[in-house]
């Protein structure tokens, strides 16, 4: 599907070259990518090097398609792993909070600021961010993982990535905690009115009690499928995330590809995201299952 | 008697003077009564009013203020906000107010065109799945689940370098990984109805089987497919402008929200023009909010199973 370009994967180069490059060449150029063949052929010849760690060679650099990935994987590993441990730790709270205070100031305000977080456009967040935090005030650098004009090392350099981080990690970190905060609540009232709290209530259990032990026990269960397929999302969102902050990695990759019909690169990376999309679609379903004794997967 | 058609909860409490003098209990529509939720709803009627203000605005203003959008103006290059330029200029002295309505057309054409191509391929697929079974049903479910576990930007990103990006060819790509949820509402709808014993009579006075889809199961499930529809207006809107702002969705010099923040980015970066990215966005914000907003209301109003509440 991917090789169905019009003009062809070439199409780039035959614009910027026009006059340039003669049509022996061309010819030349495409019998080496191996361009001149069918469709089906390419890709099935493809597919049997996709199994075989053979990801194809990169139009654009040259270099081993699985190499660039790998170089770029970190990166987005981090920054996604990040940002879902920062989500975790805040949305957990908030969405206990606004449940058990349902209709307080402090529920509405939550709410609101939840409906704010679903709302706000990623990119224009971000850009707002550097426009205070690195522009109007200088506290942090606006572009890269690293400061590549000090070659820090140990803390120094742990720090300077952090300082690197911080925003892209909260932008990635508050739009996700804003959307799962929601489901929190949401679960956590659907709980709340079932028989066995008033039960608990009855029993003299402490309010604190009941509502860890009893509430978010049982509401956990769907937060856990929830959060599960919130992993794939965090990674699309880091197409713009690494875009604004111009992080070296996979999103950024990516959008480079994508501009230059790179497609070895685009196809490589686009394995990896539906890969994801599945692996956590079946976690989402084996937690379901460990957590809840009712289903059995059968 | 009347009242006995009445569900309880919906009869006005009278007082029993009035019910001497003769007054008797209002009887609603369905239709009237999800337009009292949905007004009695107070963020959503906020949603609904900064909608309709920046829809007539982006309507009528380019009638009011005749410049081109992309007139350049050297001497205008870079002005913050004044009374001449209310949101500033850009680095071609562009005014922004202009390229922001404009732009704002653009954004909210696509928005509507999305969820008008979405709705059909899923109501038109949803319909069949659900009145259909059986195998059809099967096959068009395993679709659903092809079309939910694509990474929808991704894809949309590789569609649009293949075809190269126009109004139809963005609105077209965004749509067809937009379609599922409505489709499953849909089904889903249809699957409960069916059974009920309405349709089994009209069955039995020998409606047609598209009589009974059009006139019976359609209208009775019209309530989540309209809230997702406008939950879906708003994710359409926010891709095409994160696409415009990846640089592959609308091409210069068009303007929209998305792509204007993206001419923006180096200027609010390194030379702090604060204006070129504050007011783009703000309105893509607002835009979005406020269909957020009406979405929820409708929800309020329209669907008290609580069907859309997943997976919007």
């Amino acid at each position: 599907m991917l090789q169905m370009t019009p003009g062809g994967p070439l199409a780039v180069s035959e614009n910027i070259g026009s006059g340039r490059i003669t049509p022996e060449q061309l010819e030349h150029l495409r019998a080496n990518y191996g361009l001149d063949q069918p469709l089906y052929i390419r890709y099935i010849n493809w597919f049997k090097n996709f199994i075989r760690g053979d990801w194809g060679t990169s139009f654009n650099t040259g270099r081993p398609v699985l190499k660039m990935i790998l170089e770029r994987l970190p990166t987005t590993l981090l920054l996604t792993g990040l940002a879902y441990l920062v989500m975790l730790i805040l949305s957990f709270p908030v969405g206990i909070i606004s449940s058990v205070r349902q209709y307080s100031l402090l529920d509405y305000v939550l709410t609101s600021l939840a409906f704010i977080g679903i709302s706000i456009p990623s990119f224009w967040f971000g850009l707002l961010l550097l426009y205070f935090f690195s522009f109007k005030t200088g506290w942090l650098p606006a572009f890269g993982l690293t400061d590549v004009s000090q070659a820090y090392t140990g803390i120094a350099h742990l720090w300077d990535m952090a300082r690197h981080l911080l925003m892209p990690v909260s932008v990635l970190a508050l739009i996700d905690t804003a959307a799962v905060t929601r489901y929190i609540r949401a679960s956590m009232l659907e709980i709340v009115h079932q028989d066995y709290v008033r039960t608990a209530r009855a029993k003299g259990l402490s309010e604190r009690a009941i509502i860890l032990k009893h509430v978010l026990r049982n509401a956990t269960i769907p937060i856990v499928t929830v959060l599960t397929l919130r992993i794939p999302d965090l990674f699309l969102g880091t197409v713009v995330i690494e875009t604004i902050f111009a992080l070296p990695g996979m999103g950024n990759l990516f959008i480079m590809s994508a501009d230059l019909r790179d497609y070895p690169v685009l196809m490589g990376i686009l394995v990896i995201a539906a890969l994801l999309v599945i692996l956590s679609n079946l976690l989402a379903d084996v937690l379901y299952a460990a957590l809840d004794p009712r289903i059995r997967i059968g | 008697m009347k009242e006995s058609r009445v569900r309880t909860s919906e009869i006005p409490i009278l007082e029993h003077e009035e019910l001497a003098k003769g007054a008797r209990p209002v009887v609603r529509s369905p239709w009237q009564n999800a337009f009292r939720h949905f007004f009695r709803h107070r963020l959503a009627v906020f949603g609904l009013v900064v909608l309709i203000l920046i829809g007539l605005s982006v309507a009528i203003g380019p009638l009011l203020i005749r410049t081109d959008p992309n007139r350049i103006v050297f001497s205008q290059m870079n002005k913050p906000p004044s009374l001449q330029h209310p949101m500033g200029t850009d680095e071609l002295g562009r005014d922004q107010l202009v390229r922001i309505l404009y732009g704002g057309r653009t954004t909210l054409m696509v928005g509507l065109a999305c969820i008008m191509v979405s709705v059909t391929l899923g109501v038109t697929l949803g319909s069949i799945a659900g009145y259909s079974g059986g195998m059809i049903d099967n096959g068009i479910m395993r679709l659903v689940d092809v079309f939910y576990s694509l990474p929808s930007l991704f894809v949309v990103i590789i569609l649009m370098t293949l075809i190269g990006p126009g109004f139809w060819t963005i609105v077209i790509s965004i749509s067809i990984l937009r379609w599922m949820t409505t489709s499953r509402l849909v089904r889903a709808c249809f699957l409960s109805l069916k059974e009920r014993e309405f349709v089994t009579a009209s069955h039995a006075l020998g409606m047609s089987n598209t009589g009974i889809v059009l006139r019976h199961l359609l209208p009775n499930s019209i309530g989540p497919v309209i809230v997702s529809a406008t939950l879906n207006i708003a994710g359409a809107i926010l891709t095409e402008s994160t696409l415009s702002f990846l640089g592959l969705g609308f091409q210069p010099p068009q303007a929209t929200w998305g792509r204007m923040l993206l001419e923006a980015t180096k200027a609010v970066i390194q030379y702090g023009q604060w204006w070129r990215v504050f007011f783009p966005g703000l309105m893509l914000f607002l835009t979005i909010l406020s269909i957020n907003f009406i979405g929820d209301g409708l929800r309020d109003a329209l669907d008290p199973a609580g069907m859309t509440s997943h997976r919007n």
